[in-house]
């Protein structure tokens, strides 16, 4: 070992070599692509979102976090996201559903979302770090005009109504711990 | 694969140091990558709209959808343009890429010991450690002087935690734990008798005694070395180099290859398209929906092989390596298994057909004249998009194997 370090180590060192790379590995892998993606969420200072791989057993599992910006009605809650990878991702969309209830015009009671780049819009240039920061501004900036929950549609003009109702999906979530 | 092995495979630009530390490194690293994959252009090509791709990443892109992903722009597959010039910048960028990460690293490293360490001379800590560098590649402590045994501890360690370029260095210290590999030497010594051959599940190279245990692991243990691939590799297809000889492969020839057309598979009957498969040897187990997207995937495979400048194509039988790779992230996805083996075991006799026809050319074949300088790239790498960097890498092993 030590001897093919001194060996080999120099051109090795510094990148990642492949050789130590699993089969799964191949041209347009989507294991690859998630590990880059992991990577740049890690290096990324972007506040406010964050996702890992749910378990080492399978990648194609994430669990994300989205905070609220401060400013908005959101501010100072935490939402837990699932993503779930499709086979041939990144050519079509993850599937992104919010695990902690999220009182949204544009999110069913399931957590089920309403944003064109996780539907048509997608392109495979898109990456889980452009879709949460895309989530995190649609909290503050839902889109009315398509909502999945009416309601908090009609309530989204009067702010403290809305809070009070947001809070009590919220509250409803985190007592009950699921 | 864990988290943890996939985080040590990735390579990224925030391996280098931030814009304000290092202007353009980090920047330079990101413009050669494809927006698809992540990794560096692997055969890249040019749309109309003057956006880029590796050739395979677009060519899947527009299975569904005849634009270009970043802008929208309309644009067939059949207006693509190999990029001949970016795709000679990467080759030049992966081999200077671990200098310029090591010199990086070296600079950061004397600014620190120099604040740290006013007393020492800069130049010295500086030489110093480049030997023990470029010697072992690993930085460890005994080298300096006993004064700078102290001194250096902590900061071979604050490398670790508050380097600027926090992933390489650790990752290979990490990696030889789990992977085993044997000795350059005890392979150029043990060649005749137990003959290096190339893994038909991940086209790395394997002690020919190795490879059913290898196969077993999963492809995790039992690597030779890679400084080994391109000799072997000359070995079962000795014309490729040259790009000149007879070749066993039907990938290489004088001439440019044909591009496979497209095949309307609603007509066809099962045992047509086995026939299909069969033409280009391929694997024909597997239910008509199977067939068709191994089929379809080759074409891909193929075609966007071809737009590799003729020195990195691989060769019709890593492409095969590529596809059974990408058949079993298909079907690990599909199935819930937590591994490959699964689909590893279903295939298993024909991988182990392929290897013995691998033998076979293997012993028919004399050892090659070594081609330095043309044979680089064609060294095997794992696939796809670090193939330019396996090639550069090879490179340096090549050289210094034949110089010493
Ligand atoms: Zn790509
Ligand atoms: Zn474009
Ligand atoms: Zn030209």
């Amino acid at each position: 070992m030590d001897q093919l370090s001194s060996s080999l180590a120099p051109p090795r060192t510094s990148h990642k070599s492949p050789a130590a790379t699993t089969p799964l590995e191949g041209a347009g892998s989507v294991t690859k692509r998630l590990g880059n993606e992991l990577m740049t969420l890690m290096m990324s200072s972007s506040a406010g979102i964050s996702a890992f791989p749910k378990s080492d057993a399978n990648l194609f599992e994430w669990v994300g976090t989205i905070e609220g910006v401060s400013g908005t009605v959101y501010s100072g809650l935490t939402f837990k996201i699932s993503i779930t990878f499709p086979p041939n991702y990144p050519y079509v969309p993850p599937t992104i559903k919010f695990d902690t209830p999220c009182y949204h015009p544009n999110v069913d009671l399931a957590g089920n979302i309403c944003l064109d780049i996780l539907q048509d819009k997608w392109s495979a240039v898109y990456s889980v770090h452009t879709v949460l920061l895309s989530l995190q501004s649609l909290l503050g900036e839902p889109n009315n005009a398509s909502p999945l929950n009416t309601d908090a549609a009609n309530l989204w003009d009067s702010p403290s109504e809305f809070k009070t109702e947001l809070r009590k999906h919220y509250r409803a979530s985190t007592e009950n711990s699921n | 694969m864990d988290t943890a092995a996939l985080l040590k495979s990735v390579s990224d630009p925030s391996d280098f140091p931030d814009e304000k530390s290092a202007p353009g490194l980090r920047s330079l690293d990101h413009a050669l990558r494809c927006n698809i994959c992540g990794e560096f252009f692997d055969g890249p090509v040019t749309l109309p709209c003057g956006h880029g791709f590796c050739s395979l990443c677009i060519r899947e892109h527009m299975r569904q959808e005849s634009n270009c992903p970043m802008c929208r722009v309309a644009a067939p597959e059949s207006s693509l343009r190999k990029n001949i010039a970016m795709e000679e910048a990467i080759a030049a960028w992966t081999s200077a890429r671990p200098l310029v990460l090591r010199l990086v690293s070296d600079e950061k490293k004397s600014i620190t010991e120099r604040e740290a360490n006013p007393s020492t001379t800069p130049s010295n800590a500086v030489n110093g450690k480049k030997r023990k560098w470029s010697s072992e590649g690993t930085f460890t402590t005994q080298e300096a002087g006993p004064s700078k045994v102290q001194k250096e501890k902590p900061a071979g360690d604050s490398r670790k935690n508050s380097g600027q370029s926090p992933k390489s260095p650790i990752r290979v210290d990490e990696r030889d734990d789990e992977v085993e590999m044997v000795n350059t030497s005890d392979i150029e010594e043990a060649d005749a008798v137990d003959p290096v051959v190339n893994c038909p599940m991940c086209a790395k190279s394997v002690l020919e005694s190795r490879i059913n245990p290898h196969i077993d692991s999963g492809c995790k243990i039992f690597l030779a070395s890679k400084g080994q691939n391109v000799n072997n590799w000359l070995k079962i297809f000795p014309g490729r180099a040259k790009g000149k000889e007879k070749q066993t492969d039907d990938t290489s020839n004088d001439v440019e290859p044909d591009r496979l057309p497209k095949a309307s598979y609603g007509v066809l009957k099962e045992k047509k398209l086995r026939e299909m498969l069969q033409e280009h040897k391929l694997p024909t187990t597997g239910d008509k929906a199977t067939l068709i997207a191994r089929h379809q995937r080759w074409i891909m495979i193929y075609n966007a092989n071809l737009d590799r400048a003729a020195k990195q194509r691989k060769t019709n039988n890593e492409l095969r390596a590529d596809l059974a790779r990408w058949e079993e992230t298909r079907s690990f996805k599909k199935d819930q298994v937590s591994d490959g083996v699964a689909y590893q075991e279903a295939h298993k006799n024909e991988f182990n057909q392929m290897i013995k026809d691998a033998r076979k050319r293997l012993v028919k074949k004399e050892t090659p004249e070594k081609s330095r300088s043309t044979t680089t790239h064609a060294a095997p790498s794992t696939s796809g998009p670090s193939n330019v960097v396996a090639g550069g890498d090879d490179d340096n092993v090549a050289d210094s194997q034949d110089e010493s």
